[in-house]
């Protein structure tokens, strides 16, 4: 066999490879592993969504207190006034179902809703970037 | 994993539909071409084991980067590199760098029937050759993207090549001899 037509056919014998007898359970063991990743991240997902929104939510509450405080003059609507008092019912809930979570004072340590928000902000960021580095290394 | 009709359908086709998180496209994929991934893993010499989990790994990434794939060579290819360049990380992290080790013994590789043993004739190559041919010739790599890939001189591989497919055809055809030509990949 000359030169030209071996490579070829190293070529082909490679392609050449009978089915291994336990194809089916390779293929189930890569089934369970793609659905535990999925689940995993949609877990992960979900943790970081509701993180989010806790945090989304306190932020707007304190902002319409803020808001509400600087606008009680007389002359306020009493739309404003009803939405207001909402807020203040809703602030207080959330304030109570966080102080049973025992998070209450997460923010009052000695940081504000902004830099909580910040630092929560550059976690993601970071987190994001180390996967990006780790899938760069994979291949 | 199985749906009517995914078995006649084209490798881009099932590519298209894993990209659009379809599993049981993939998983389609998967069973066409799970067992020519595990045997080029295990003919550049991985253990049956690591090479499942290599192989499992390879088509982890592929699935994650199935938009990546446009048809423009075979998925079985683009695999195989995905697999292959998995399995050279390995050896790396695993501190195992290609040995100039010598050959092993010669063994038969031609059956009685005449019929080529791929897997008994890589046997007989060192394991550099082994590695560099089967990166070239089963993985489809060139021999720059190999040189890269075990950090070795563009001019080694290429004589690693060389000298694993002179032994090859030595065992298919022991009258031929060397040539001296230069084999075409890369």
């Amino acid at each position: 066999m000359s030169v030209d037509e071996f490579d070829p056919f190293i070529e082909r014998a490679f392609d050449r490879t009978p089915p291994m007898p336990d194809t089916a359970l390779f293929v189930a063991d890569l089934d369970a592993r793609l659905q535990s990743g999925a689940r995993f991240r949609a877990v992960g997902l979900g943790i970081a969504g509701a993180i989010g929104g806790v945090v989304a939510l306190r932020e707007m509450l304190t902002l319409d207190m803020d808001l509400g405080g600087a606008e009680a003059l007389p002359g306020v609507d009493a739309a404003q006034a009803a939405g207001q008092s909402i807020n203040l019912d809703v602030a207080s809930a959330l304030q109570a179902a966080l102080e049973r979570w025992g998070v209450a004072d997460l923010a009052l340590g000695g940081l504000g809703s902004m830099q909580m928000f910040w630092i929560a902000a550059a976690a993601v960021a970071a987190l994001a970037l180390a996967g990006v580095v780790r899938l760069s290394q994979d291949v | 994993m199985t749906q009517p009709g995914l078995s006649d359908r084209h490798d881009v086709e099932l590519a298209a539909l894993a990209a659009a998180s379809d599993r049981r496209a993939f998983g389609e994929l998967v069973r066409r071409h799970s067992s020519t991934v595990r045997a080029l893993l295990r003919r550049m010499g991985a253990q049956p084991s690591l090479a499942d989990d290599i192989a499992q790994d390879a088509f982890i990434l592929a699935y994650e980067r199935c938009t990546e794939f446009r048809g423009e060579g075979t998925f079985a290819a683009w695999v195989k590199r995905i697999a292959a360049r998995l399995y050279l990380k390995r050896r790396e992290k695993e501190a195992r760098y290609v040995s100039e080790d010598s050959a092993e013994d010669q063994v038969s590789s031609v059956d009685p029937l005449g019929r080529f043993d791929l897997d008994a004739a890589l046997q007989t190559l060192s394991e550099a050759e082994r590695l560099c041919v089967s990166l070239g010739h089963g993985a489809g790599m060139t021999h720059p993207e190999i040189a890269a890939a075990l950090n070795l001189p563009l001019g080694t591989v290429k004589s690693h090549v060389k000298r694993g497919l002179d032994k090859l055809r030595q065992i298919l055809n022991p009258g031929a001899g060397e040539t001296g030509r230069d084999s075409h990949v890369g």
